[in-house]
């Protein structure tokens, strides 16, 4: 009866061995492949250790083969009609998979023992450990693969569920699947330790094993495994549907639960520090400096009086990093997975790092921090544009008389009747487009012209009430998920706007550009005696799959270009209409019209995308005037 | 009338011939499936060379009854005694001399009809190849074709085949011509008869068709809602069951001859005619149905037949014998607490 079976095991499956044999040879062979050409260091026998994952694949394989679909055609009717204890079944299928298992992982140990034995002093000890955690690591999985066959038609929401486990738990919570005892048999320690073998781990591995084989017999033979045949069943529609609302509701549970799960503060070393998360905001500067600690002081005033004012209780701690290999005007953001803050990179030592633009960069990213990028929404977008400098240039707004002028500072009105000239007038509409604009004028242009919009506010509503607007825009708690969106949805900005000011945007805005018209005759020359700047980037090809980029900058204005100006582009990643802006690739174009005009340095495969713009820096708006970004693609 | 509706009816085995051996014996077999008493007491024999048509409807328990003399489920209760050995589950060994073909064949699709043969073989220690090979030629399936280009029919065949290579002592068949059409079918029970008749094989088939256990089965025991409800010879059971029916208008007998009537025997001719008619319990009589309609009143009764014979000129009454398929409704469709 057992050859039989055998026979018909072996005759049935022998593709799906074969298969089996053949991924693990070629994977091991090609982890062995690449750490000989790593030329990695450390004992061989870590190889093991990256092997565990084909015996785990192995095992899935061979579950499936050797109990599901079994069950599936429900020919294990047929063979319970023979006169064969279904114990007996059941058991001949386990150990026959178990003798494929122990065969991969005698081949994958005995080849990494050759090379060990060449490498490395092994002494039977560790021989012997190796061996045991190694097989023991082999049993567990095998025999929870052997189980997890007959989950039958719940195998594959099994393995999803077991798949968003193993990556929505550590996130989660704090713990660690490679703290799991099998798991921890083959961890970091596997190919190192000598002297203490990891009993406990072992135990639990082994007894987790047999009871796993235990828990496959009872399934088989529950109600005459008839338990067994009906999982093996076909999923109704129904299930389907049930399963599917059930995985989702777990994604987005498992997210939310991510999302509200506090992050530990990022733990700077040689950092001079300032403050704390109780009181506003907390602030590092690396490397520890006389230096630096003025900075901290200055950003964590800042950061106080601005949670203050917009009355949050405390902003993401912030961290400084000096860079000096950077230019003055960059402020690199960096990125922190796992812990709460903002990094930013700069060369805040250089002679031209200016605090006032640092700080505008800050505010904008310590909003959007707080608001979970709910600013970002182009509808909104103009308030915290215009905050940045409405708050950063907050002290010059003041006059010599003591009273608070739309002409002071006189850089920031430039720049917003500059942005503003030759314009039609600003409705409600044109301001939820704010990225267009953006697109046309660059952001410190608009950042300008909304800063003047809130500007006038406070003067016409006065302080109160213009803080209480922005209170309202951006400093609302805005949790991730569906009801904030509807929050968002339902106030606008020029509901918002009515509610705290008194006043219909659409009623404020010709107020607000009729101050700006009133000024702009005092400036006019000075407006027009900005330059206008333009140019054109066409892509010629090179072959039928590579281009060149030729660039020209041209003045459209009467006003020539002084100033030395730059081409700055960069490529676009699929779908993406914009790029951080240190990452944008400066063009230095000189003054002649020879050195303004050229092929960019690199050549361009077929369909790549750029995004560029011509910018020339004023002096007077103390920003870059740009051409406007536009985006080109190599066809 | 019956008392308890589910009572078996007994009819003593009138075989003319000397008693066979038993093959198969079940004593009180019971069997639950959650709340579902599927099988609740099943008692039947079987004889060596006789074919035993199990008949009952859809449902009724026949499967699940198979299913446990075959080992495959186990008893809650009761006893099996298969080939002179008693026990609550079939032995790997009591299989082993049984031929089994199940209510739907689930062979492995990549096996031809040959490959199935050598894996069944290896389960068998009376395995004969040659017969197996004779039975393919015999039952016309092309020995090379794999199992999932087989018809229907052609499964039912091979595994007959398989069923009969190891020359069993007892085939145990569950529905086996479901899904077949008529020529198949007719074909299929004429294997049967012939195994029988050429070897003395003991057959037990069950079925929800009457004219199945009518045309090959010596024997019948009909199994209602798990419980069952008749067994014994063919000719026993019609020659047990008759429809009489009760002419209007019945006059109220005088106390003497209402006396009579209950006394056993023929009854008294009498000018008034009974209201209260003799086909009673006390009578020797089991009323599986009792109809009534423009005063006339039906009633399908059993009895021992030699009793018939004493009723049959009843007046007022005319008695007809019945088929076995009304025999069947009569037994299936008995709802006693109405009458």
């Amino acid at each position: 009866m057992i050859r039989a079976i055998l026979y018909k095991e072996l005759r049935q499956h022998w593709w799906a061995f074969l298969l089996i044999g053949l991924i693990c040879t070629l994977g091991f062979f090609g982890q062995l492949a690449s750490s000989s050409i790593r030329g990695s260091g450390g004992s061989a026998f870590s190889l093991l250790s990256g092997f565990g994952i084909y015996i785990a694949l192995a095992s899935l394989i061979l579950a499936n083969r050797l109990v599901a679909s079994e069950y599936h055609s429900q020919t294990q009717l047929f063979l319970e009609a023979l006169p064969l204890p279904r114990k007996r079944i059941i058991l001949l299928k386990y150990f026959l998979g178990l003798t494929v298992i122990a065969i991969i992982a005698v081949f994958a140990f005995a080849t990494t023992l050759l090379i060990g034995f060449r490498t490395e002093a092994l002494s039977q000890d560790f021989i012997l450990f190796l061996t045991l955690r190694f097989g023991a690591f082999c049993y567990f999985t095998y025999s929870f693969f052997f189980l997890y066959g007959f989950l039958g038609r719940y195998r594959l929401v099994f393995f999803i569920a077991l798949f968003f486990l193993s990556t929505a738990f550590p996130k989660i919570t704090d713990f660690e699947f490679s703290d799991l005892p099998p798991i921890e048999l083959i961890g970091p320690t596997f190919a190192f330790e000598r002297e203490n073998f990891p009993l406990k781990p072992f135990i639990i591995s082994i007894g987790l094993a047999f009871s796993f084989l235990l828990m496959s017999l009872s399934l088989a033979t529950l109600r005459e495994g008839s338990l067994a045949g009906l999982l093996g069943e076909k999923m109704s529609h129904r299930e389907k549907v049930s399963i599917a609302a059930l995985l989702m509701a777990f994604i987005f549970s498992a997210y939310w639960l991510d999302e509200s799960k506090p992050k530990e503060a990022y733990q700077m070393h040689n950092a001079s520090s300032a403050g704390s998360l109780a009181e506003g905001g907390q602030v590092s500067v690396s490397p520890a400096s006389p230096e630096g600690q003025v900075l901290a002081d200055k950003i964590n005033a800042e950061m106080k009086a601005l949670s203050l004012y917009l009355g949050i209780k405390s902003l993401a701690p912030v961290f400084v990093i000096r860079r000096n290999d950077l230019d003055p005007d960059i402020n690199e953001a960096g990125y922190l997975a796992d812990n709460e803050g903002i990094v930013i990179r700069t060369n805040f030592t250089h002679p031209e790092w200016s605090f006032d633009h640092f700080n505008e960069n800050l505010i904008a990213r310590l909003l959007d921090v707080y608001s979970n990028d709910r600013l970002r929404k182009e509808d909104r977008f103009w308030v915290i544009d215009g905050f940045t400098l409405f708050w950063s240039r907050r002290h010059q707004f003041t006059t010599a008389t003591g009273s608070k002028e739309l002409t002071s500072p006189p850089g920031l009105l430039l720049r917003a009747l500059y942005g503003t000239r030759d314009r039609p007038p600003f409705t409600p509409a044109s301001m939820r487009q704010w990225f267009a604009l953006q697109d046309e004028l660059g952001h410190e242009i608009t950042a300008g012209i909304a800063c003047s919009t809130l500007r006038v506010l406070e003067s016409t509503v006065g302080p109160d009430k213009c803080q209480a607007f922005l209170r309202s825009v951006l400093s609302v708690e805005s949790p991730k998920g569906v009801a904030t969106s509807l929050r968002d949805l339902f106030s606008p900005p020029e509901k918002l706007f009515l509610e705290h000011t008194g006043l219909e945007f659409s009623d404020f805005l010709p107020r607000w550009q009729n101050e700006l018209e009133q000024v702009r005759p005092a400036y006019q020359q000075q407006v027009n005696a900005l330059p206008e700047i333009s140019g054109k980037l066409l892509f010629e090809a090179l072959s039928p799959d590579s281009f060149q980029a030729r660039y020209s900058l041209l003045e459209p204005g009467e006003v020539s270009i002084k100033q030395k100006a730059q081409l700055r582009y960069a490529s676009l990643q699929p779908f993406a209409s914009q790029v951080p802006e240190h990452l944008l690739i400066p063009v230095p174009l000189g003054l002649t019209t020879a050195s303004r005009s050229g092929v960019l340095p690199d050549d361009f495969p077929r369909g790549t995308r750029l995004v560029y713009t011509f910018s020339v820096y004023s002096k007077e708006l103390n920003c870059l005037i740009i051409s406007g970004w536009q985006r080109k693609e190599a066809l | 009338m019956l008392e308890n509706p589910e009572q078996s009816i007994t009819t003593p085995l009138t075989n003319s011939a000397p008693p066979r051996p038993v093959v198969l014996r079940t004593h009180d077999l019971k069997r639950t499936f959650g709340k579902v008493e599927a099988v609740r007491g099943v008692d039947l024999t079987v004889e060596e060379g006789r074919i035993y048509g199990f008949l009952g409807r859809n449902g009724a328990g026949k499967t699940s009854t198979i299913r446990m003399l075959m080992g495959i489920i186990k008893p809650d209760k009761g006893e099996i005694e298969l080939l002179g050995k008693s026990r609550r589950r079939t032995s790997v060994a009591q299989k082993q001399q049984i031929g089994y073909v199940s209510q739907g064949q689930y062979f492995y699709p990549w096996m031809t009809c040959h490959a199935l043969g050598r894996f069944v073989s290896g389960f068998y220690p009376s395995w004969d190849a040659q017969e197996f090979n004779r039975l393919l030629t015999v039952l016309e399936l092309p020995p090379g074709r794999r199992s999932s280009h087989l018809s229907g029919g052609m499964r039912v065949k091979l595994a007959l085949a398989l069923a009969l290579a190891h020359r069993p002592a007892l085939l145990i068949l569950d529905e086996p011509t479901a899904g077949l059409d008529a020529v198949a079918r007719r074909e299929f029970l004429e294997i049967i008869q012939n195994q029988t008749l050429e070897h003395g094989r003991t057959t037990f088939f069950s079925t929800h068709r009457i004219d199945e256990v009518e045309r090959v089965a010596d024997r019948v025991g009909i199994i209602l809602k798990g419980k069952m409800r008749f067994e014994g010879s063919l000719d026993n059971l019609t020659a047990s069951a008759r429809k009489i029916s009760l002419l209007p208008p019945v006059f109220e007998p005088e106390s003497s001859e209402l006396e009579d009537v209950h006394k056993p025997g023929p009854p008294p001719l009498s000018s008034k005619p009974p209201q209260i008619h003799p086909f009673t319990e006390e009578n020797g009589f089991e009323i599986l149905r009792k109809e009534t309609s423009n005063g006339r009143q039906d009633l399908i009764a059993f009895a021992e037949p030699p009793v018939w014979e004493n009723y049959n000129l009843f007046p007022n009454a005319r008695i007809e014998t019945l088929s076995l398929e009304d025999i069947f409704i009569a037994l299936a469709g008995t709802d006693v607490s109405s009458i």
